[in-house]
């Protein structure tokens, strides 16, 4: 009987290990740590799980961690082109920023431990495991918790969301789940001696299902095509599937011969003029980038602006996948930090497109007016036109374009995340004293009343989304109107969904 | 050329915990740029006061811009206000007030006088000539700094020891350790560093790392495949026609600190395209199944230099005769014709 006692004592005392007392003494809390952040204590107490700002308190008691040394540790899992070229060089950026250097430890497995050391006494501030696998295997173990954050080249398809659900890590679509870290695209590459000068996503799609196989189809030379593409299992390659090949229910053949590294694929083609590959915008290596045709005569190359407007049809927003627990302090910063223009300039560096807003003179996009023109017809008259032209007379555009999912009023995770950079933008007094146009745009199906109200209906959701997240802006001094103009401004051919998605959008300009 | 078979491993390579004693220490003196920098600019802004020269110019034994030795020219303040007629005198004097300890002057066995002086030369190729002596120590292990590179020398047999090295820094500060714990610095204004991107690796002990370039898409054994057995010159790069890879650092010494550095000229002739650059090394008897520390320099866009400390493991010695490469530790240089 003493025996027991004194046992339940024992497993009594360990149970409170920490105390918890308010600074001036008024609360007192015990309980047992759950965990701590580098900024939060939860613990276990009679009232249930508590989060305590440790700033606020004082701890004592076995169970309390060192406030000095706490090490910040995260895992992170998935696309090579993320986790080998974009992290590394922003890891380094991060910590050079605050005084830390990195030290990179390469382990097994294609795993490498950035170790960031405060330059002052050598001490560790934070651990960063990097595994470079695939898209796949980064969202998977996120399912799993073998990671804390998925690095992914697509969003997560209905059955990993669904998963996702189910194991209690919950909804993988929402935006504080994810983050777009930086831009790039699906590129159709050649060699520079390659005289084809662009192609459609039709032609695109037959050849890589093995429909084409002779430039002489093309108008090209009589020559077999040689077909290049990344692994199979690679997100670049589930990406192709979905986007290019999907649309025309045609799967990829197995002749392509299959490349681990983006670069590696552009300099194979590079090397044979009767190569074709489907790269990246960001590792074009020495090959040549081939621009987009539609059937009805639109052409879109792929560049930093139209990326970063997503007016090119396959750009390919490199993402990140959150985990529904609070991180610590060191790795919410260092996700921040992906917001900056220290960032900004390391993701150009790198070949990719950062996600600053700019901004371009409408007056210089006669091009797109000229669209406009071909596509007047019976539908759209003299005076739309006329109040379009007036509209964008002495306005700028802005990098930013929202696009939706088919169908939906829902924005892509490319848009949701400009909607939060262009609250930034206005919180910041970026446009003070100045009129922001939120304007709508339709594709060409249906009646062009319904486009029209539909397009008016999608810039003002936007405009509301925008006034939303700015929450910390003063909107008194900057002007947020919205409009629409229906199916007036193609920029793609409504032939195809990739384009049709191009055409429903919202753009925003500034005057 | 001979290519040996490649191992594509960037990271199949085993690996435990392993610990560097005093290699990390060594290479940890280098994460204190940010001091050497500060001292560096004010040095560079008050070139004309004479303390701040003597602090910068002073060696630990303070002897440096001290004696009678016939090469001060770099050392002694060009505007010293002392009349030309006495100037023997006149810097003994001033030397021995600046150090106040040292009484009678040492001499090495050749006769010259003891103490530390290190002076630079910027050259073509954005590079610097660094002339280190210090005649009472001949044959001695020399840790050359500079922004982040670590290297080794060793001075002959007069105490002397020059060096040419690829800086990353406008203007290039250089420290220069001594066994005896003396240091001297000495700074050099490199006019041409924009004219080029300039990655380096650097590596601990002897490991035979090696820096491998492929100019616009060149594979192994073309022209455009820049590596210390196809090095390219100065002259290459100078001309616009490619890039030069430079090995620097001795290692006939304990410890050493080797790098190779990879310069290639920002205006090439007409060429666009891709630098696609690898760390590679043959596995040997001598390296297989080791612990590897190294460093990567990356020189950027803004003049800022990237630096990120490496550590591995070397294949094991089953895979002798293969090479290991690593690829994606450096990035992808990018050239865009004008």
């Amino acid at each position: 009987m003493a025996a027991l006692s004194i046992l339940m004592m024992t497993c009594f005392a360990s149970a409170q290990d920490v105390e918890l007392r308010s600074l001036d003494g008024s609360v007192e809390l015990s309980g047992t740590i759950i965990g701590f952040d580098g900024e939060y204590y939860r613990i276990d107490s009679i009232f249930g799980p508590l989060t305590v700002n440790a700033q606020g308190v004082i701890c004592r008691g076995p169970g309390c961690p060192d406030l000095e040394n706490y090490v910040a540790e995260v895992r992170f899992m998935g696309a090579p082109v993320i986790a080998e070229q974009l992290f590394p060089a922003l890891i380094e950026r991060f910590a050079n920023a605050r005084g830390l250097t990195v030290r990179r430890q390469i382990l097994a497995e294609n795993r490498s431990l950035f170790a960031l050391m405060r330059g002052e006494d050598e001490t560790l501030a934070a651990r960063f495991y990097i595994t470079a696998t695939t898209t796949d295997a980064g969202l998977q173990a996120l399912l799993d918790r073998d990671t804390d954050v998925a690095l992914a080249l697509r969003p997560p398809d209905d059955t990993e969301a669904n998963a996702a659900e189910a194991a209690d890590q919950g909804d993988l679509s929402m935006v504080a789940r994810s983050r777009v870290l930086a831009l790039d695209a699906l590129m159709p590459l050649v060699a520079p001696t390659n005289p084809i000068d662009a192609l459609s996503l039709e032609d695109l799609a037959r050849i890589f299902a093995g429909e084409i196989t002779n430039w002489q189809d093309l108008g090209g030379p009589d020559a077999p095509i040689a077909v290049h593409l990344m692994d199979m299992a690679s997100g670049h390659t589930q990406d192709v599937a979905a986007r290019i090949m999907a649309p025309f229910d045609l799967r990829i053949s197995d002749s392509a011969e299959q490349h681990a590294d983006a670069t590696d694929l552009a300099d194979a083609v590079a090397r044979d003029p009767y190569a074709i590959g489907i790269g990246r915008y960001s590792r074009t290596g020495n090959a040549r980038p081939v621009p987009l045709r539609g059937a009805c005569g639109f052409v879109q190359n792929a560049t930093a602006s139209s990326l970063k407007s997503e007016d090119y049809p396959l750009t390919a927003p490199l993402l990140m996948y959150l985990p529904v627990r609070r991180m610590p302090m060191m790795v919410r910063d260092f996700m921040r930090f992906f917001e900056s223009q220290d960032a900004d300039r390391v993701i150009r560096r790198l070949g990719f497109v950062n996600q600053g807003i700019t901004t371009q003179p409408l007056a210089e996009q006669g091009e797109r007016l000229a669209n406009a023109v071909v596509a007047a017809g019976d539908e759209i008259s003299l005076d739309d036109l006329q109040d379009l032209v007036t509209a964008m007379a002495g306005a700028e555009r802005l990098s930013t374009t929202l696009r939706f999912e088919e169908g939906t009023t829902a924005l892509d995770p490319q848009s949701l995340s400009a909607v939060s950079r262009l609250a930034r933008e206005i919180e910041r007094g970026a446009f003070d004293g100045r009129d922001l146009i939120f304007v709508g745009f339709s594709d060409g199906q249906g009646s062009a009343g319904a486009n029209l109200r539909l397009s008016r209906g999608r810039a003002e959701a936007v405009r509301l989304a925008v006034i939303a997240a700015a929450e910390e802006g003063d909107l008194n001094r900057v002007s947020l109107q919205a409009t629409g103009f229906g199916e007036a401004l193609p920029m793609a051919c409504d032939d195809s969904a990739a384009g049709r998605a191009v055409n429903r959008r919202v753009e925003v300009w500034l005057r | 050329m001979n290519i040996s078979p490649r191992v594509i491993a960037i990271a199949t390579i085993g690996l435990g915990v392993f610990t560097f004693g005093t290699l990390m220490s060594e290479a940890r003196t280098a994460t204190s740029r940010p001091l050497y920098l500060s001292a560096a600019r004010s040095l560079f802004q008050q070139d004309t006061a004479p303390e701040s020269l003597e602090t910068v110019a002073m060696s630990a034994n303070g002897l440096t811009s001290g004696g009678i030795s016939p090469d001060e020219d770099l050392i002694l303040p060009l505007d010293e206000p002392e009349p030309p007629t006495l100037p023997q005198p006149g810097q003994l004097a001033q030397a021995a007030e600046a150090t106040t300890t040292m009484t009678d002057q040492a001499l090495s066995p050749f006769g010259l006088p003891c103490g530390l002086s290190v002076s630079t030369t910027a050259s073509e190729g954005a590079m610097v000539a660094l002339d280190i002596m210090d005649p009472c120590q001949p044959h001695s292990r020399v840790i050359i700094e500079h922004s982040g590179l670590n290297l080794t020398g060793r001075t002959d047999v007069m105490g002397l020891l020059t060096m040419d090295v690829p800086v990353f820094e406008n203007p290039a500060f250089f420290t220069v350790r001594m066994p005896d714990g003396t240091s001297d610095s000495s700074l050099a204004l490199v006019p041409d560093l924009d004219s080029y991107y300039r990655v380096g690796l650097q590596w601990n002990e002897d490991r035979a790392l090696e820096l491998h370039a492929m100019e616009f898409g060149a594979t192994y054994g073309d022209p455009g495949h820049i590596w210390l057995d196809h090095a390219g010159s100065i002259d290459r790069a100078v001309s616009g026609e490619g890039g030069f890879v430079m090995q620097v650092g001795s290692a006939d010494v304990d410890n050493p600190m080797l790098a190779q550095i990879y310069s290639f000229p920002r205006d090439t002739l007409d060429d666009t395209g891709n630098v696609r650059l690898t760390i590679e090394a043959p596995v040997t008897e001598t390296n297989c199944g080791q612990d590897t520390l190294a460093r990567t320099l990356e020189l950027e866009e803004d003049g800022r230099v990237s630096v990120i400390e490496l550590t591995f493991t070397l294949p094991g010695c089953d895979a002798v005769g293969d090479y290991l490469v690593l690829q994606n530790l450096l990035h992808d240089l990018r050239v865009a014709s004008n």
